[in-house]
């Protein structure tokens, strides 16, 4: 009777519409997608190698989408992921080929780059409370300067090609790479916070209403920041892992996850959580873009058909939020808000009740 | 040059030379059944003052949307004259001249004057849409003249008095001219709520030299002294229909109130379901739980407050006077200073809402406020918001069982419907958000609760519950400050009333001692208004 109403997957949730588009179209679309490529590849595309492709090849992307939904969940955008991506991915490169070969090391401080990126983000935008849009974007590019300082805009491939880059991201089990596994372990840890936990629940409501969660005693800022630092160490070390992957600390890392990232957690919230962002959701949509692409690349499509695909879901996935009008549509409207100044108010309680007759 | 001015403003710029007066036939409106103004006439005169006065319901703020065509009446018409004014159109109204100046003014506060002036009318124009910046001073200019003032036309009206802002309002208002012609009646909407005492008279200065020149003026407002001051004759409002047409000279205010409550006006609250009755040891020996002095924020000045336990102070003002940003001040959720703040007779550094959360004052705005309750959370998750950490375990994990079960229990308590706790919250009505607010807040068992607006949007069943509990929880020896524009609310629950003027409190009114009345609070109200509150 109520179903309509209720606001996420609960016990009382009818199979019909746990199963309908509605909620978890992207996977229907992406059964779509099999099928069609498949039909026209069958040969290459319909088989368990392509999967185990896409899977290891966006897992790293993946990773950088989960890292997204903690800010953009609390109501911030993070526009630094891919820079602060490759900047810990440089950081670890930089380790290896300069001070120890040992890659636990180089990890580590890949991650602790990645902190430090984290506290500059809050420092700009809690502190400092510039617009998270445009404080990040800014971030962003002072990192990426960093990279291409540090590297002399060359990738640094010294010492990176070996045990460091077989144990973080080539080895694997049945074909299926380790970082397929972080991002699975990722996906399970941020369900549970996000989910389960007083924190998340605190997250959320920022994320919807800062108000009501400022007024109710909740600690806003802490937890903003609880998030844009745990973003960026996830950023970090998807940069560390692609490092790996790649065999050298590049600095073209930051343009390539950026965009990917963002379409994959605005598509995620459309999906499993409504309005919500979440990880399952986000996965799937990589998930979908990936083997997208792969279909495009077997089936000969032309280079540009990738990025074309990867704009329309976008474009799709929040018009799809603005027709729910809830959840990401908001930051949007409030961001270009904050552009214009106009709605910039600190601190103080919309009081203009309404009084009729 | 003052006489050519006045000259020129008195002859029309159209072929009709005799002032219209506007009047209203038979007037009608009904919301989905429920009829609002029961077929009105009025006719307000040319060149005259006229005051329309209502309390809260009367339908005055819905008559005057229908004058500025915002609403289609269901029956009767709007006539300036002989021409029958069309229904639901406010650009025909503006030609026809009947222009408005609302409360919030309706200006960019970063433009200047001359930016305002040409706002939503129609510009002077150069060549192929160039604005005519020149024109547009002239014409601004001769608005000034015809008000017989002048405000600075290029700085940001931000930096300006507010009697100025109002001017410049005023000034667009008239200035615009338009396919039909000048202005013929001019509606000021609540105009004095943020001015000082000496700004009124300015702004009275004006108002009547413009009535001089041949315009109409339509006051409505709340401010009962600056009605009696500025009009010539005033008509009452009450339940729909005009209950009186006054003469402003043989007024007074307690004539005034007495028309607008009608014959339950010099009615004493009546003891209500037992409530109301005087609390025995309201102010017993025990420390306030909560006392704040020299409060202070951009619309508050200097005020005390003590709230004792198994104690109820009621707050209530009228627009303009800090009513509405009291409850939000005294937690410290807004920018403001304080002297001294205890609670519970322990002195504190200044409050903020994660500080009252810890100190269990809480903080309950009304359903129609902002800050209140998360539209997309479930009824689940608004309910347990601010006592998570009863439901939750280690790692902040919340046990979902504890969680549900706790949602079912409250749902049950205040019989909040739909009774499922997945719904989402904003789906439900008014009544029933505000139980979950006041459940939300509730759970910490806190030892004060600052209210502000509890009964806005709530139908009158609910309504009675939240008194209830509200009467509960101050019999059970809870601090209660309740701030509503709602007078029967206060008067149903509180030991006594405070009522604010201008940011300070104006006067208190003690259950037994005082008067309790919708008419006594109304005269406090209106008392304060204009003469410069804060001798009492």
């Amino acid at each position: 009777m109520t179903d309509e109403r209720t606001v996420r997957d609960h016990p009382g949730m009818s199979w019909g519409r746990r199963l309908s588009p509605r909620n978890i179209g992207a996977i229907y679309a992406w059964v779509i997608v099999v099928v069609v490529f498949g039909a026209l590849n069958p040969s290459t595309f319909l088989s368990i190698a392509t999967g185990k492709q896409v899977l290891n090849q966006y897992s790293i992307s993946a990773l950088v989408g989960l890292a997204l939904v903690l800010p953009l969940s609390a109501g911030l955008f993070d526009l630094s992921v891919g820079a602060t991506a490759a900047l810990a991915g440089i950081g670890s490169a930089w380790t290896l080929a300069h001070v120890t070969t040992n890659p636990a090391i180089a990890v580590a401080v890949g991650l602790a780059v990645a902190v430090v990126a984290g506290l500059i983000n809050c420092l700009v935008v809690l502190v400092l409370e510039v617009d998270s849009f445009i404080g990040t974007l800014a971030t962003s590019s002072i990192y990426t300067a960093i990279v291409i300082a540090v590297s002399n805009d060359e990738p640094i491939s010294q010492n990176v090609n070996g045990s460091f880059s077989r144990d973080v991201a080539l080895r694997n089990v049945h074909g299926i790479t380790f970082p397929v596994f972080y991002m699975i372990i990722v996906m399970l840890v941020l369900a549970y916070f996000l989910e389960k936990t007083v924190f998340g629940r605190q997250t959320q409501a920022i994320g919807f209403d800062r108000e009501v969660a400022r007024l109710g005693g909740v600690r806003v800022k802490a937890v903003q920041a609880i998030g844009l630092v745990t973003c960026a160490v996830l950023a970090g070390a998807a940069g560390v892992a692609e490092t790996a992957n790649l065999g050298a600390g590049s600095p073209s890392i930051a343009s390539d996850y950026l965009l990917p990232a963002f379409t994959a957690a605005f598509l995620g919230a459309t999906q499993f959580r409504r309005g919500r962002f979440n990880p399952w959701g986000t996965v799937v949509a990589i998930l979908l873009l990936g083997t997208t692409d792969i279909g495009l690349l077997i089936a000969g499509g032309p280079a540009w058909s990738q990025d074309v695909f990867q704009g329309v879901v976008l474009i799709v996935a929040i018009a799809v939020t603005a027709s729910h009008g809830i959840g990401p549509v908001k930051y949007l409207q409030r961001h270009l808000g904050s552009l214009l100044g106009v709605f910039r108010r600190k601190g103080a309680v919309d009081v203009s009740g309404v009084r009729d007759a | 040059m003052e006489t050519q001015a006045f000259e020129a403003a008195i002859i029309p710029d159209d072929a009709r030379m005799v002032p219209d007066d506007l009047v209203v036939e038979r007037l009608a409106i009904d919301f989905d059944g429920k009829q609002v103004l029961h077929g009105i006439d009025l006719t307000f005169r040319a060149g005259a003052v006229h005051g329309l006065i209502g309390h809260n319901g009367s339908g005055k703020s819905t008559l005057v949307r229908i004058l500025a065509g915002y609403y289609r009446a269901s029956s009767g018409t709007v006539r300036l004259g002989s021409h029958q004014l069309p229904p639901g159109a406010p650009r025909s109204t503006h030609r026809a001249g009947l222009r408005f100046v609302h409360q919030e003014l309706a200006l960019v506060q970063e433009f200047t004057a001359l930016e305002n002036f040409g706002l939503g009318g129609e510009y002077s124009t150069r060549g192929p849409g160039a604005i005519d910046w020149k024109q547009q001073a002239v014409r601004l200019g001769k608005a000034f003249d015809r008000l017989g003032c002048t405000v600075p036309m290029h700085r940001p009206i931000s930096e300006l008095t507010a009697v100025e802002r109002a001017l410049v309002a005023i000034a667009r208002a008239i200035g615009d001219v338009g396919d039909g012609g000048s202005i013929r009646f001019l509606v000021l909407d609540e105009p004095t709520t943020t001015l000082e005492p000496s700004e009124r008279d300015h702004l009275f200065d004006v108002v009547r030299r413009l009535a001089t020149s041949g315009v109409g003026v339509i006051l409505i407002s709340h401010q009962l002294r600056d009605v009696i001051n500025m009009c010539t004759s005033i008509s009452v409002l009450r339940d729909g229909s005009v209950v009186e047409n006054l003469d402003a000279a043989h007024c007074d205010r307690e004539r005034l109130v007495a028309a607008m409550l009608g014959p339950a006006a010099a009615e004493v609250n009546a003891d209500l379901d037992g409530a109301g009755r005087i609390r025995s040891g309201a102010r017993s020996e025990q420390p306030a739980s909560l006392a704040v002095h020299g409060l202070r924020s951009p619309t508050l000045r200097d005020v005390d407050i003590e709230l004792a336990p198994g104690e109820c102070v009621g707050v209530v003002g009228l627009a303009g006077s800090g009513r509405e940003e009291i409850a939000y001040a005294l937690a410290g959720a807004l920018p403001c200073t304080t002297e001294a703040v205890t609670v519970g007779g322990t002195p504190v550094s200044a409050l903020s809402p994660a500080r009252c959360r810890d100190l269990k004052i809480a903080l309950v705005p009304g359903n129609r406020q902002a800050g209140s309750m998360v539209s997309s959370f479930s009824l689940r998750e608004n309910l347990t918001f601010t006592s998570l950490d009863s439901v939750a375990g280690r790692f902040g994990h919340i046990n979902r069982r504890k969680e549900a079960a706790l949602a079912r229990e409250w749902i049950e308590r205040f019989d909040i419907k739909p009774g499922d706790a997945e719904y989402e919250t904003r789906l439900l009505s008014g009544g029933n958000k505000q139980k979950v607010i006041l459940a939300k807040w509730l759970r910490i068992q806190p030892q004060a609760m600052l209210i502000d607006e509890p009964t806005a949007g709530v139908d009158v069943g609910a309504v009675k519950t939240i008194m209830d509990t509200l009467r509960e929880f101050v019999d059970d020896g809870g601090s209660l400050l309740v701030s509503t524009s709602e007078l029967s609310d206060v008067l149903s629950l509180a030991d006594r009333i405070l009522v604010l003027s201008e940011g300070r409190i104006w006067t208190e009114l003690v259950r037994g001692r005082d008067e309790f009345s919708e008419r006594s609070l109304l005269l406090a109200m209106a008392g304060g208004a204009g003469s410069g509150a804060g001798d009492q």
